[in-house]
């Protein structure tokens, strides 16, 4: 297990922020945490590494407590081995690419593990090309691979990544992830992912854990927090949804569609270059959701889920509002965001509990929104 | 040796030992001192700041006379000094290169501490969470980035630490073979009657040394401009 435990109180003149957080994640796999800009992300990762000593904390990787201020226990961060890379990036100036990934190494002890060793990181982050290079001639997708290559090159126990993409335009994003999505893959390497952007989540992490105000409101397994809790009001940039299990059931080619199978139910997007059984996962974005109250027919849309109503969030000050909806059993709830105008909640009359149908285009679940799990 | 004679020539080993000593000793106080001026915030920093600059606007005879009150055999610091460890600076080489350090020091410290605080500190947070401790991150990476500002910062004192006249004059006088640089001889050089020859002389030696750091600063930094920017 990953647990990580922290109070503090940051006084700034006449503002008090205070960090409460506990969490406890499993030490495999990515672990994201997601909260809107001053939840405190950077705080905690930084607490986590050692670089801020707040008056509270325990932190503890698998059997090892890094520290602990019951029992006054304090590993120093350069004596943590938790790799951190910043969102913008930090590479050392006076060093050449290799100079920079090569850093860590005089410090740490050598990894065990193969995965770990220079010739797989440079090849895993394709970094061969790059070495020679001075860091002022690098991009800004480059520079970051080279930093993530520098950190996982420290031969860290944990690595946190503090929104490493959030400085990189949607080109050098889409250019990154597939990196990242192997580094999930390939290394047995607990991480945590600092993120405000679903999709990013969605294809990357394991679990979410989301904060706010210094607290961990919520944690759980992306599937489950993004069906349970309305995360839009956390993002900054609108990218939110519901993210869905789901299985590639048939290639339907005729047409360029898939069909997939969620929650029981057939879903079809446009086509994937997946076998049939691949297990994936489908960001569903609520303002591409439609509810009616009947089965519809004579309709473009070619998604119509059964489900319940589960509940429904609306403010007052807000047009819209957001519908949450059964799409499982009542045993195994799966849980869909529907985003539709106050305006047509109030002619529809919609009450918590009533039967409604989803209706999801095809075309909004593009390639972009699905991806492997 | 190329008609030089020997008071010429120990003038001129005197001015290098003065100014390369002053160098060296003042090189990690300069570090210390841009160092706590760039990074830190304490009471007193705009006192220290003026302390240190003061050498830079008073004139270097009035930095001589207060050595003399400070270090001086019945001075406050300097009868202690002798009393205890029989240390006598008046009148000695060191004492030429106490003087020369303290009216060149503002002149090593600023360029440090300007470059000091082009270097992003977050680096130095980098390096720790890959393994370095603070001793280790600021040798492995903020002292390369800055250390052009340091030869620059080096070059400035060690020009200013040749030129040294009032100071020295005053603080550890004009001997010859002891604390007659090359400044102090050709002052005496003018002050003779015939003495245009030795003047003369004197005036190419200095030249051919001042040219000789230039070039050398030019050279260094260069090399290391060249791993800074990594072109």
């Amino acid at each position: 297990m990953l647990t990580i435990e922290a109070g503090h109180r940051f006084i700034d003149g006449t503002n008090v922020f205070r960090v409460d957080a506990s969490l406890s994640a499993p030490d495999t796999g990515v672990t994201a945490i997601f909260g809107r800009s001053g939840a405190g992300k950077t705080t905690l990762l930084k607490i986590v590494a050692g670089l801020l000593r707040p008056d509270f904390v325990k932190i503890q990787v698998g059997s090892t407590v890094l520290c602990d201020t019951q029992n006054g226990a304090w590993v120093p961060p350069e004596q943590r081995r938790i790799g951190y890379v910043f969102q913008d990036t930090r590479l050392f100036p006076h060093l050449s690419v290799k100079g920079n990934l090569m850093f860590g190494r005089r410090f740490n002890p050598l990894p065990d593990s193969p995965d770990l060793s220079f010739d797989a990181i440079v090849n895993l982050l394709d970094l061969e090309r790059l070495l020679d290079r001075s860091i002022h001639n690098l991009s800004g997708g480059e520079g970051q691979r080279v930093a993530i290559g520098r950190a996982l090159l420290a031969n860290p126990r944990l690595l946190l990544m503090d929104e490493p993409l959030a400085a990189l335009d949607a080109d050098r994003k889409s250019e990154i992830l597939p990196y990242l999505e192997g580094l999930r893959h390939s290394l047995n390497l607990p991480i945590l992912y600092v993120s405000h952007s679903l999709s990013e989540i969605r294809r990357l992490a394991n679990w979410l854990a989301v904060l706010d105000e210094g607290q961990i409101k919520a944690f759980g397994s992306v599937e489950e927090i993004t069906g349970q809790m309305d995360l839009s009001p956390l993002t900054d940039d609108g990218d939110t949804g519901t993210v869905l299990a789901a299985t590639v059931t048939e290639h339907v080619n005729a047409h360029g569609l898939t069909k997939l199978s969620a929650a029981g139910q057939p879903l079809l997007v446009t086509q994937l270059d997946l076998p049939p059984g691949a297990h994936v996962r489908v960001q569903v974005r609520p303002q591409d959701v439609s509810l009616a109250l009947e089965r519809p027919e004579n309709l473009s849309i070619l998604n119509i889920i059964q489900g319940s109503i589960n509940s429904i969030l609306e403010s007052p000050r807000r047009p819209v509002v957001d519908v949450q909806v059964n799409i499982g059993s009542s045993k195994r709830p799966v849980h869909l965001w529907a985003r539709i105008t106050r305006l047509a909640a109030e002619r529809l009359s919609l009450q918590e509990g009533m039967p409604v149908f989803a209706l999801i285009k095809a075309v909004s679940l593009d390639k972009d929104r699905v991806g492997l799990s | 040796m190329f008609g030089f004679s020997s008071l010429e020539l120990e003038a001129l080993q005197i001015s290098l030992k003065v100014s390369l000593w002053s160098v060296s000793l003042s090189l990690p106080l300069a570090m210390g001192v841009a160092w706590l001026l760039a990074r830190k915030e304490f009471r007193g920093k705009a006192v220290l700041n003026a302390v240190i600059h003061l050498p830079l606007v008073v004139p270097p005879v009035v930095i001589g006379y207060l050595l003399l009150i400070l270090l001086g055999r019945k001075g406050i610091l300097g009868s202690f000094l002798n009393d205890w460890f029989n240390i006598g600076l008046v009148f000695t080489w060191q004492g030429a290169a106490i003087a020369a350090s303290v009216v060149a020091f503002p002149l090593f410290v600023r360029p440090i501490r300007q470059a000091l605080e082009g270097v992003d500190p977050r680096l130095e947070e980098a390096a720790i969470t890959l393994g370095a401790n603070r001793r280790q991150a600021f040798f492995a990476v903020t002292l390369p980035i800055v250390m052009p500002g340091v030869l620059t910062g080096a070059l400035l004192f060690f020009a200013r630490a040749l030129g040294e006249f009032g100071a020295t004059i005053t603080f550890a006088a004009n001997i010859p073979g002891e604390t007659q640089t090359l400044p102090l001889a050709l002052y005496a050089a003018t002050q003779t009657p015939g003495g245009d020859p030795i003047a003369l002389r004197l005036v190419f030696l200095s030249l051919v040394l001042a040219m000789a750091a230039l070039l050398t600063s030019e050279w260094l930094s260069r090399k290391t401009h060249f791993k800074v920017r990594g072109r």
